[in-house]
């Protein structure tokens, strides 16, 4: 029998309608209506991935909007559970359609080791049971309401994975007595140097962590499961990811060294900083696993992209394996345009770009850019603009050229390779805040540097990434600094950075050149810090014929202008003659002169965008 | 047409079906944990004295499997018949004054839990359920007033142990008057449930030297205030008749500050309010056959009962959202060789958490028949019938999806009453056997993985157990 209104079935129906009978005097007080999101169809929801603004958003700081999943929350300590779940980004979707976002990428969603070392897993990044929701951020129905209300209004949602390691799920019983064990030896004297040693977290060694008692080694340490459920802290699932062959059993990284552009041994199969244990990506069931594990989250919520965590520290094999196997899982289900970028921590450009590309991800976080541009650039100044035209041109080099099979594709079909599908940012929550490192001195706006460096990241060539609170002028340092309560800014649409963002959307939205199209650059100057016309740069994106130029300052101090010492002037695309208009900000006409060549001089920390005067309205 | 529209119309044919009576000569009291009684009220005694009365049930038994017998219900009404031993006395001193008012105090200690010749535990769980004096017909006809520690309460759906209606637990008082076909009361009370949302204090530094001491830091009784109106349908003292109930409660707390010590900060706990409004019709026909129908709506914190805090708030700290829907059914009708009891309930929670998929929010109901055959005056043999499900607003956090436990059961009694036939005489000893069969989602709710219960998918009873009551104190 049924009490509901929305029986699955025929046979349902008919039982219910004879047990009404039988009560008959007794109401059927109400039904719900659950049908939307108890069964899932997923949908191809991206066009061109090239044409998205993403917001990346901590699910726990974003937005409280049910104060009943609230479960060891501490306002006053942002290692801690701050009470953000799906309801409050539900609840604010309209507050990210109106800056301008078109995907939102969403911390991890599955349960996590609620609590370790007085720190909480309130960031995902601690999977305990891959298969089950948060609980801290609401249930399954809730992510798909979540998912179903993006896809809406247009909006993709990204998953945040990671397959690299699990939460402190095992300890190491080095000595045998089968409890975790952290010993501190020696006195701290000459010849007798204090000693950590920590069998939930023991440092790396190759030949994996020994058994060693006070008589010697004795073979390889065997892994102890940890059963705390008052914690969470249990055994994980999937069981098969119980098996202990299946971890590499190496300790914590100790030395992040690189070799050849290539992660080093321990990068790959050390344990992650805080005891996280390393999977052993190599073996082909744990590959196997793993696919199948977040395939059936695409299934369950129908997302749109992957953010992958960690992709330095697992084997290109491995991504060999990986990406393909759910592109062909999202080709089965019919869901076109799956999108997966990964994230290598690391500044060189031959180490991330080796992971695009050849059946891998289908882009990266462009680390080396946020390092070598960003913050030496546009951030400090120590370097001339020159620096962004040689980035432009090692993105060309050493990142994937060539479209994955069965990977993004444009509008017309045709493929996306890395090169153009790099995910750009300013700051995430692995790193400290840029207004944290850089606020503009007067007579300039505090924020004057921060937008500059937005102007440049909504203009170049990839997809703008935005980390939550930037729009707010959050300005924390490293973690959990960084990782504040955006509902402690009142979601102030009225802040110069939410309006300056809503200025960015909306002008890379009317000209599809800046979404879509070839960057070239146009002018950039070795000149630095106080040094005339030092911050200066300029290039022009093209697509369908359509071309928009870009010019602007990165100077603090003063206006720059596209003219060399020598006198030398910026060439352009555009024919000569050519009427030129900026559409961002005071309408200034530009003519191109006879010989192709135009000057332009910029604001300190401005920018302004020109286009032939035909395209003002716009470029479609 | 909505559910509530069609709520109203499945209430119509009810009126013509009778009700429970109002006076004396039909089904004796029924009483349990919170006590309590079904109509008929017993007389007072007409001259000073003490007097005694008791509420029980004892019972044990065994699954298949050996293992303590359980009950399988997964609604929050279910089936009655395993449920743990209680015991209630009931003490109290009547005095009668010689213009025919009358006064008594009523104590009722009440025990639960483990008994000593079970457990070898040499405890008990006692309360105090009842400590309050009344007068009747003091000054005025038919006038009552009351104050004490009282459980205030209505007619009952046997079944399923559940008054549906004015089910009250506070310390106050009230008054009432019943003359001709009306009887009207009115109570109001206060509780401070131990409860976080109620009580908190915060430990302080001594003065001295010395123990820290305690601060009171967060203070809320609840204070609750309820109406009863009921008007006789047919004439009074006739042996079939019919009556109507309406019924109402109002329920506020005050403001708060609940401290965080370890974060050093305090929360605002808001005044919170709820309400319930409810009805009830009923009919007889004489010789124990009666039918109730009740509707109950409930809303804030009322949605949770009286001695309750909410189990979740809205984003304002308020469980203004809560809603509690529920209409019962509770029948007997009974001849010289045969009787049966009947129930069902219907009821819609909806929790104050904000969110469409709430798996707090669920939709339950439960139908069941007793029906009784009379071997003689003493012997009799009873069977149990029921079915109940219960639909969830959510999804289950581990199956990620929404789950609809149901339950059929059967139970056979044979049993033997030394008061004589009837489904409602007490004392009974009983032997009792019971089938219960889960579907998969009922054992999911019912037991955690790894319970041994937990993949048992036909649960079975077998036990012995006695009831009883005598001279309830729920007459005046």
């Amino acid at each position: 029998m049924r009490f509901d209104c929305e029986s699955d079935s025929e046979a349902d129906r008919k039982v219910s309608m004879r047990w009404l009978l039988l009560l008959g005097l007794v109401a059927l007080p109400a039904c719900y209506d659950l049908s939307k999101v108890e069964t899932r169809h997923t949908t191809s929801n991206v066009i061109d991935w090239r044409d998205e603004v993403i917001y990346q958003l901590l699910v726990d700081r974003f937005a409280n909007g049910n104060r009943a999943n609230d479960d060891r929350t501490d306002p006053t300590a942002l290692a801690r559970y701050q009470g953000g779940d799906w309801q409050g980004v539900i609840d604010h979707l309209d507050y990210l359609d109106r800056l301008g976002v078109t995907a939102i990428w969403i911390s991890p969603v599955i349960r996590n080791v609620d609590t370790d070392a007085n720190v909480d897993g309130y960031h995902g990044y601690w999977a305990q049971d891959m298969t089950a929701t948060n609980p801290h951020m609401g249930d399954l129905a809730k992510l798909r309401e979540l998912v179903d209300k993006a896809h809406a209004r247009g909006m993709k949602v990204i998953l945040d994975i990671v397959t690299n390691h699990l939460g402190q799920l095992f300890f190491y019983d080095i000595n045998g007595n089968g409890v975790p064990d952290e010993n501190i030896s020696g006195a701290g004297g000459m010849g007798s140097a204090l000693e950590r040693v920590t069998e939930y977290d023991p440092d790396y060694d190759p030949r994996g962590i020994q058994a060693d008692t006070s008589l010697g080694e004795s073979g390889s340490a065997p892994i102890r499961w940890i059963y705390q459920p008052e914690i969470h802290r249990m055994p994980p699932r999937p069981a098969e990811f119980q098996n202990p062959d299946w971890y590499n059993r190496r300790g914590r990284i100790t030395s992040y060294a690189n070799a050849n552009h290539q992660p080093g041994e321990q990068v790959y199969k050390g344990d992650f900083p805080g005891g996280l244990k390393d999977l052993k990506t190599s073996h082909p069931d744990v590959q196997a696993a793993l696919a199948r594990v977040f395939n059936e989250w695409i299934d369950k919520a129908d997302f749109d992209a992957f953010r992958i965590d960690t992709l330095k520290h697992v084997e290109h094999e491995f991504w060999q394996e990986f990406c393909p196997a759910v592109r062909k899982h999202c080709k089965a289900i019919g869901k076109k345009n799956f999108f997966m970028f990964g994230e290598a921590f690391d500044g060189d450009d031959a180490l991330v770009g080796s992971f695009t590309g050849d059946n891998q991800v289908d882009s990266a976080f462009f680390f080396p850019q946020k390092f070598a541009v960003i913050d030496r650039v546009i951030k400090e100044g120590k370097e001339g603009t020159t620096s962004i035209e040689k980035q432009f041109k090692t993105l060309k080099e050493a990142y994937g050229a060539v479209p994955n099979v069965d990977g993004p594709v444009s509008e017309s079909g045709q493929g996306l390779a890395a090169q153009q599908l790099m995910v750009n940012f300013l700051d995430n929550h692995d790193i400290p805040r840029f207004l944290y490192e850089k606020i503009s001195p007067p007579p300039l706006e505090p924020h004057a540097a921060l937008h500059s460096a937005l102007d440049f990241l909504f203009t170049e060539i990839g997809i703008p990434c935005v980390y939550y609170g930037t729009e707010q002028q959050f300005r924390g340092g490293n973690d959990p600094a960084n990782r504040e309560r955006l509902w402690d800014s009142g979601f102030d649409e009225g802040n110069p950075t939410f309006k300056h963002i809503q200025r960015l959307t909306g002008l890379r939205k009317n000209f599809r050149p800046l979404r879509r199209g070839d960057l070239q650059v146009r002018w950039a100057t070795d000149r630095k810090g106080d040094e005339v016309d030092a911050g200066v740069f300029a290039f022009e994106r093209s697509d369908g014929g359509k071309s928009v130029l870009v010019v602007q300052n990165f100077s603090d101090k003063h206006e720059s202008k596209t003219v060399a010492p020598q006198g030398g002037r910026m060439k352009v695309s555009f024919p000569p003659g050519t009427g030129l208009v900026n559409v961002f900000g005071p309408s200034e006409p530009l003519q191109v002169g006879g010989d192709g060549t135009v000057v332009v001089s910029v604001p300190p920390r401005d920018m302004k965008v020109f286009v032939p005067q035909d395209d003002k309205d716009g470029i479609p | 047409m909505g559910p509530r529209a069609l709520a109203l119309i499945a209430l119509l044919p009810a009126v013509a079906l009778a009700a429970e009576p109002l006076d004396d000569s039909l089904p004796p009291p029924v009483a349990d944990e919170g006590a309590a009684a079904a109509t008929p009220k017993p007389a007072l005694p007409a001259q000073s004295g003490f007097s005694f009365g008791s509420y029980g049930r004892v019972g044990v038994g065994i699954d298949g499997a050996a293992h303590e017998g359980y009950a399988v219900n997964v609604v929050s009404r279910g089936s009655r018949l395993e449920k743990a031993p209680y015991l209630e006395l009931y003490l109290f001193y009547t005095g009668a004054l010689t213009d025919g008012a009358r006064w008594r105090v009523v104590v009722t200690p009440a025990f639960a839990g483990d008994l000593f010749h079970y457990s070898g535990s040499f405890a008990s769980r006692l309360a105090l359920r009842n400590a309050y004096v009344e007068t009747v017909d003091l000054g005025v006809a038919g006038l009552r007033l009351w104050a004490g520690s009282r459980m205030y309460r209505g007619d009952d759906v046997y079944l399923f142990d559940w008054w549906p209606l004015d089910s009250l637990n506070t310390v106050g008082g009230g008054a009432g008057w019943r003359g001709g076909r009306w009887d009207v009361a009115i109570h109001a009370g206060l509780n401070r449930i131990d409860d976080a949302f109620a009580l908190q204090s915060v430990t302080v530094p001594a003065r001295g030297l010395g123990a820290p001491g305690q601060a009171l830091a967060v203070d809320r009784p609840r204070g609750v205030a309820s109406f009863k109106l009921t008007c006789l349908l047919g004439p009074p003292g006739a042996t079939a008749g019919a009556k109507a109930s309406l019924y109402g409660e109002f329920h506020g707390v005050g403001e708060g500050d609940r401290p965080i010590v370890a974060q050093m900060r305090t929360e605002k706990l808001p005044a919170d309010y709820g309400f319930v409004l409810g009805a009830q019709l009923g009919g007889w026909t004489g010789s124990h056959r009666f039918v109730n129908l009740f509707v109950r709506y409930a809303g804030g914190l009322a949605a949770y009962g009286e001695a309750t805090a909410p189990a979740a708030v809205d984003n304002s700290g308020r469980a203004t959202a809560a809603r509690d829907f529920s209409t019962a059914l509770s029948l007997n009708w009974e001849s010289s060789f045969f009787g049966v009891m009947g129930g069902a309930t219907v009821r819609n929670f909806t929790d104050a958490a904000p969110g469409q998929y709430n798996p707090a929010n669920y939709v339950e109901g439960i139908i069941a028949a007793r029906p009784h055959l009379y071997f003689g005056r003493y012997f009799g043999l009873a069977a149990e019938l029921s079915y109940q499900s219960r639909k969830y607003g959510g999804f289950d956090p581990l199956l990620d999806r929404r789950l609809t436990p149901q339950v059929l059961r059967a139970s056979l009694m044979p049993y033997v009453s030394p008061t004589g036939t009837g489904t409602y005489s007490r004392p009974q000893i009983y032997l009792l056997a019971t089938v219960s069969r889960l579907n998969d989602d009922a054992r999911v709710v019912r037991f955690e993985p790894g319970d041994l219960r937990y993949s048992t998918a036909t649960v079975l009873y077998f036990g012995i157990g006695a009831e009883w009551w005598f001279e309830s104190l729920y007459a005046l």
